[in-house]
């Protein structure tokens, strides 16, 4: 979810803690790629498709809890966000104000996206009808 | 031969400033912005990721504005920068099956389960350019839902949501009896590589479609048309089932040793289904090819399955009659970095190369005339 997010909603959900927040970098932001693959006839041998960018970074916060993430592109403030929310989430206290902020208003956007996609997609389902002459 | 060629430099210089005047066109048009391009051009975009053979839309966007619209070159500069880039590793396979599907359509049954969906499709426009495009009044709702407040869920309530996996038109000739595989490799998990390892022949599938997938959408089609016309195909081929939609893109780290989600690409698949006689084969059947693209590229996905096919009938018969059915003829030379480099080379200084050439032939010609040596 964090990896699917906008960075706006990242840096509004991660802002309340920023100050209370120290880290340390265990892997810098940096970016780099993954080998996508498919299977042949989709379900068969894996082949390689291309490669996507993407950033990864890790960081270390408080009681030695370690954050990852790798996002799509390259934005950087994009996996450090990730990875400090991350972190949090692994933490009992700020996991149960996350969920009710930055997770909620993520969870709603996905939704939303959803919706707006179904809709636009069910209006151009089409049958087809064979015909025969005469008829 | 190569002979270094001195000299220049200040003109060289010249002619990219040059470039970059001519990029840029009139001042006093407004300059188009990466965000446009990247959402008005999208297409373009997909395109030059497929055959960039990296999915980055920002940096696809970008080549497109430095090479002009130049989609070739801009495809260049998206494998340039791909160079530069360090590969931290592979994905899990992507599970098109769970594809979300924008646009699913199959040629052979009008009736598949999922139904047949249109989404955003050219295939029924007249193909007419509009007048005035410039004051064309935008489209309703097209405003991104990204940017709607997040509490505005209710209004649209009660569309059902997209399905999370369409059974697949394969499965349906599966069923039957009436498929006939020929190239069953195990499902392992690592596949060879072709910017690993130089492309040797006879070559295995999974190398072929990585080659196909990144080819040139032109030369790809022509081949793939080629077929059509009766260089390669005996009969009609069938579009089984043709397929839009976003994929999730799965990847363990080695510093978490679980799989985690990096995020959604968007991907055009397509099964193209021929007919087998018994003469061939044990009985008669459908064989399929397969095509996976980056990106919306219907042609090309399906041209791709096209080729598949016909570079594996090589196999079952042993017979190459015509281009198209010729792996080391199609494999090498679909890319369009290469084969653009190798023509375009011919432009740069070949004075020396030439030389010699103009050598050889007065010497020919001297040999040749009748009254020397022939008394």
């Amino acid at each position: 979810m964090l990896a699917d997010a906008d960075v706006a909603d990242l840096k509004a959900g991660y802002a309340p803690f920023a100050e209370k927040i120290s880290y340390t970098w265990l892997v810098k932001p940096e970016t780099g790629m993954l080998m996508i693959q498919g299977r042949a006839d989709s379900t068969g041998a894996p082949f390689c498709l291309g490669e996507m960018t993407v950033t990864r970074c890790m960081v270390q916060v408080i009681d030695d809890i370690q954050g990852y993430a790798m996002v799509q592109g390259s934005d950087h403030e994009h996996a450090r966000l990730a990875a400090l929310l991350d972190a949090l989430l692994q933490m009992p206290d700020f996991h149960a104000k996350l969920a009710a902020t930055l997770m909620a208003v993520l969870k709603s956007r996905e939704q939303q996206r959803e919706q707006a996609m179904a809709k636009e997609i069910s209006d151009t389902t089409v049958e087809f009808f064979t015909l025969k002459r005469g008829e | 031969m190569y002979v270094a060629v001195k000299g220049g430099e200040k003109a060289v210089k010249n002619s990219q400033r040059l470039v970059a005047k001519k990029r840029r066109g009139d001042i006093s048009v407004q300059k188009i912005s990466m965000d446009q391009i990247a959402n008005q051009l999208g297409l373009g975009v997909d395109r030059v990721m497929a055959e960039g053979s990296l999915y980055d839309v920002t940096a696809a966007a970008m080549a497109i504005q430095q090479a002009q619209g130049d989609m070739t070159e801009a495809v260049f500069l998206v494998r340039a920068f791909r160079t530069t880039l360090k590969r931290f590793g592979n994905s899990i396979p992507v599970q098109t099956t769970k594809m979300t599907a924008i646009r699913r359509v199959s040629g052979i049954f009008k009736d598949i389960p999922g139904g047949q969906i249109l989404g955003p499709t050219y295939d029924y426009t007249h193909r007419l350019i509009e007048p005035d495009p410039d004051h064309a009044p935008d489209p309703p709702c097209d405003r991104h839902t990204d940017t709607a407040p997040p509490d505005k869920t209710a209004a649209c309530d009660d569309i059902s949501p997209l399905p999370e996996e369409l059974p697949r038109v394969i499965d349906i000739l599966q069923a039957q009896g009436l498929l006939q595989q020929d190239e069953t490799t195990p499902p392992g998990d690592a596949a060879e590589d072709l910017t690993r390892q130089p492309l040797a022949f006879p070559v295995s599938r999974n190398l072929r479609l990585q080659a196909l997938a990144r080819g040139d959408e032109g030369f790809v089609l022509g081949t793939a048309y080629s077929l059509q016309r009766g260089f390669g195909l005996d009969r009609h081929p069938f579009l089984g089932e043709l397929k839009v939609g976003y994929v999730a893109v799965r990847y363990t780290p080695p510093e978490l040793g679980f799989d985690i989600h990096i995020g959604r690409i968007k991907l055009t698949e397509c099964v193209m289904v021929n007919r087998q006689d018994d003469a061939v084969r044990k009985a008669a059947g459908f064989e399929t090819g397969y095509g996976l693209v980056f990106g919306q590229n219907e042609r090309k996905a399906m041209s791709m399955s096209l080729l598949d096919r016909s570079l594996a009938a090589r196999k079952n018969t042993g017979k190459t009659d015509y281009p198209a059915q010729d792996p080391e003829f199609i494999l090498s030379h679909c890319d369009s970095v290469e084969s653009s480099g190798f023509v375009q080379h011919l432009k740069l200084p070949h004075y020396v190369d030439f030389q010699s050439e103009l050598v050889f032939i007065r010497n020919r010609r001297k040999d040749h005339t009748p009254d020397k040596g022939n008394p």
